[in-house]
């Protein structure tokens, strides 16, 4: 069982609780649900995060900065996508991606990836 | 009578005779001294001697012995035909014993013969023999003589060779060349001529003023009439250019450049020659040729695309008006630069290679999509088709270089690409929103039944935001539009059940669609329990904007009233939380929801993002 606390970037309410609801009942920990990047960077300071599952674009910004921040902050970061073939930054590549809409399973992987 | 010869003056013996020239009336010449007339005969050039009838050489002069190289003794005494200067050749010499004989018989002969000279050398002389009679008529001596006609013979042979060739140079020459002489007559006339004088048969020996008349119309035919009549008594040349004129005998108009000058003709006598250059068909074929270059001219400024000519090093030797409008430089700037100069910098090399190749004739040409920089600096994209044209030996002469600006189809085709992510970017969120609500329904629903009814709605509602988004044309929607697409199925406003109150709002797709599921919820809600509940229950919204930091938020109320009397709920539902999360959550907003007896009262603020991000 993944010993992860996460915290989850999205901003639709609905996808976010989604994501947050299927994780816990695989026994994830949500540490977090943030709609915004403030939001996800108060909660990265206050320091009760493992894995961020970000979602790339967040409003009218995207979230490579926040993804900056959990790396140098010792955070596995999975990205979520809608968009196929979306090229990361070349400082993003390595970390883990996941298509929307969501297959669990994958982003269940992608979690115990990150977690070793 | 006989004339004493001598090798000199000086050895002369004393006269035999008087040297008497009988002529019946002078008398006076008997009395010409004998010695004074042998010194004028041995001065004189020709050959003279005395001999009897029957042709027996008596005497002789100085310069026919001393020209021939022979001595007294050598002559004096022999038949004339029988002395050196004549023995050469029978036929020479049979022909002179005829002579002699005639003379002797009172008849005069003169002809021209070749004549030994010392050296064996010959010469041609006009000879001359006279009989003379004596007083009774009989003949009693004979007088030969005679003149070296060589240097004549020869200047008449050199003058026959210059008139001839003179004749040849003028005939056969390609240019156009007559020549008119004393008598103002026709003379010559070269081959380059006679196209002027075509329906002319003959023209050698033609009066010049009667041939121009037919020719060429008055007063063009005095006037060059008078011109070379001028030239022929003063000597005064004359050239005129480009002389434009109707022929009179035929349908044509011909041009000419003509110079006439006087000089001597072969007869002895002055003469015009006239030397002219036929324009006409130079003039017809630089018309055709102008009118040629006018059409390139034409086609190539109005021609739609850029067209330029380049030379092999990329200088700009030749550029349209077109191409001046997408580049902004004028053809004078462009005269100053090359191809290089004004290509951007990202696609130097690969333009340049494509260069290399042309020069080298590995290709012949090419077609690429490039960007240029233009006199403001901005980009242009390019459709570019380079064709060569090669000297003969196959070296670069020029490029022609076809330019179409394609900047507006870039754009569109970078609009596409990013209209294309866009779409996929939303169509994923829209099914994430989708899975999401599917599963968040299956959690809260009682059975299938409800969660088809419940997840139905909340699909069409989904589906009305969209609408609210796509139904102007564009990516914007109006906020009373996102209220009226949701509510529609259960009050339509005008039937007093709903009134909208507040200014116009427009937010963009994420927005519209966030929004759009809050009013869902609302309404939902209002149909179970609260102002729809019932046929004379009544919403009413009310919103105004504002902004704080640049930002800018919309305040909204929305109040039921007429419904039945309304109760808290005893739980938070999915609806409730929905509503205060996504403002909450996505929306940097917050709710507040109160329920009044009379009816629930809703108070939001949310941030609206109008424009689509790019």
């Amino acid at each position: 069982m993944p010993k992860s606390r996460i915290m989850i970037l999205e901003d639709e309410a609905v996808i976010a609780w989604d994501i947050e609801a299927e994780l816990q009942s695989r026994g994830v920990l949500v540490t977090g649900v943030v709609g915004h990047i403030a939001a996800a960077r108060d909660l990265i300071k206050a320091g009760d995060v493992t894995v961020a599952i970000l979602d790339i674009n967040v409003g009218s910004e995207n979230s490579y900065g926040i993804a900056k921040l959990c790396r140098e902050s010792g955070i596995a970061v999975i990205f979520l996508t809608g968009a196929t073939g979306e090229e990361l930054p070349e400082a993003m590549i390595g970390c883990e991606i996941t298509a929307k809409p969501v297959n669990y399973n994958l982003l269940m992987d992608a979690i115990r990836r990150v977690e070793r | 009578m006989i004339l004493p010869g001598s090798g000199s003056v000086d050895e002369r013996p004393k006269m035999a005779h008087n040297l008497t020239y009988h002529s019946e009336n002078t008398p006076e010449t008997d009395t010409v001294p004998p010695d004074l007339l042998r010194v004028v005969l041995d001065c004189a050039t020709g050959f003279i001697g005395i001999m009897t009838p029957d042709g027996i050489l008596t005497d002789v002069n100085g310069p026919a012995m001393q020209t021939s190289g022979v001595a007294r003794g050598d002559v004096i005494g022999k038949p004339l035909w029988d002395c050196d200067w004549w023995n050469f050749d029978p036929e020479v010499q049979k022909r002179l014993r005829a002579a002699v004989a005639r003379a002797a018989k009172g008849e005069q002969t003169r002809y021209e013969t070749e004549m030994r000279i010392a050296g064996d050398k010959r010469i041609v002389i006009d000879f001359l023999l006279t009989p003379h009679r004596d007083p009774a008529g009989k003949v009693d001596f004979l007088i030969p003589s005679g003149i070296d006609l060589t240097e004549r013979v020869r200047t008449e042979k050199l003058l026959r060779a210059a008139n001839e060739s003179l004749q040849y140079l003028v005939t056969t020459s390609p240019f156009g060349v007559y020549v008119v002489d004393a008598d103002f007559r026709f003379a010559l006339v070269s081959a380059g001529a006679q196209k002027a004088f075509l329906n002319i048969e003959p023209l050698i020996g033609r009066d010049f003023a009667e041939i121009v008349r037919v020719i060429w119309p008055e007063p063009f035919a005095s006037e060059v009439i008078g011109r070379f009549r001028d030239t022929l008594a003063t000597g005064k040349p004359f050239r005129a250019q480009s002389t434009e004129e109707q022929r009179k005998d035929k349908p044509d108009v011909e041009s000419y450049d003509w110079k006439i000058e006087r000089a001597m003709l072969p007869d002895g006598r002055q003469g015009v020659f006239c030397r002219f250059h036929d324009l006409s068909e130079r003039e017809a074929h630089s018309k055709e040729l102008g009118a040629g270059e006018a059409r390139f001219r034409a086609t190539f400024d109005n021609a739609a695309v850029g067209i330029a000519h380049t030379a092999s090093d990329g200088r700009w030797t030749l550029v349209n008006r077109k191409l001046c409008t997408i580049l902004g430089y004028s053809e004078a700037e462009f005269l100053g630069m090359t191809v290089q100069d004004i290509t951007l910098g990202a696609d130097f090399g690969n333009d340049l290679e494509l260069l290399d190749q042309l020069r080298s004739g590995a290709i012949a040409g090419y077609q690429i999509e490039k960007r240029y920089v233009t006199k403001t600096g901005a980009t242009v994209w390019v459709n570019l088709s380079v064709s060569s044209m090669r000297r003969s030996d196959g070296t670069l002469d020029y490029c022609i270089q076809i330019v179409e600006d394609i900047s507006q189809k870039k754009t569109a085709e970078r609009q596409q690409r990013l209209l294309i992510a866009e779409i996929n970017h939303r169509v994923k969120n829209i099914l994430s929103t989708v899975q999401a609500m599917a599963s968040q329904t299956m959690r809260t629903a009682r059975n299938l039944a409800a969660f088809r009814e419940t997840f139905t709605g909340r699909l069409r509602a989904i589906s009305a935001a969209h609408d609210s988004v796509f139904q102007k044309g564009d990516t914007q929607a109006d906020l009373a539009d996102v209220i009226r697409n949701q509510l529609a199925p259960y009050a339509a406003s005008g039937q007093d059940r709903l009134s909208l109150a507040g200014p116009s709002v427009q937010m963009n797709a994420a927005c519209a669609h966030a929004f759009g599921l809050i009013i869902h919820e609302l309404t939902t809600n209002a149909t179970k329990y609260g102002a729809l509940a019932t046929n004379t229950g009544h919403i009413s919204v009310i919103w105004q904007p504002y902004t704080v930091e640049g930002t800018r938020f919309v305040r909204l109320t929305w109040a039921e009233s007429g419904g039945p009397p309304v109760k808290r709920p005893a739980k938070t539902g999915f609806g409730s939380r929905l509503i205060t999360s996504t403002l909450e959550h996505s929306m940097r907003g917050s709710s507040r929801l109160e329920y009044r007896p009379e009816g629930l009262t809703a108070e939001f603020t949310f941030e609206v993002v109008e424009l689509e991000n790019a």
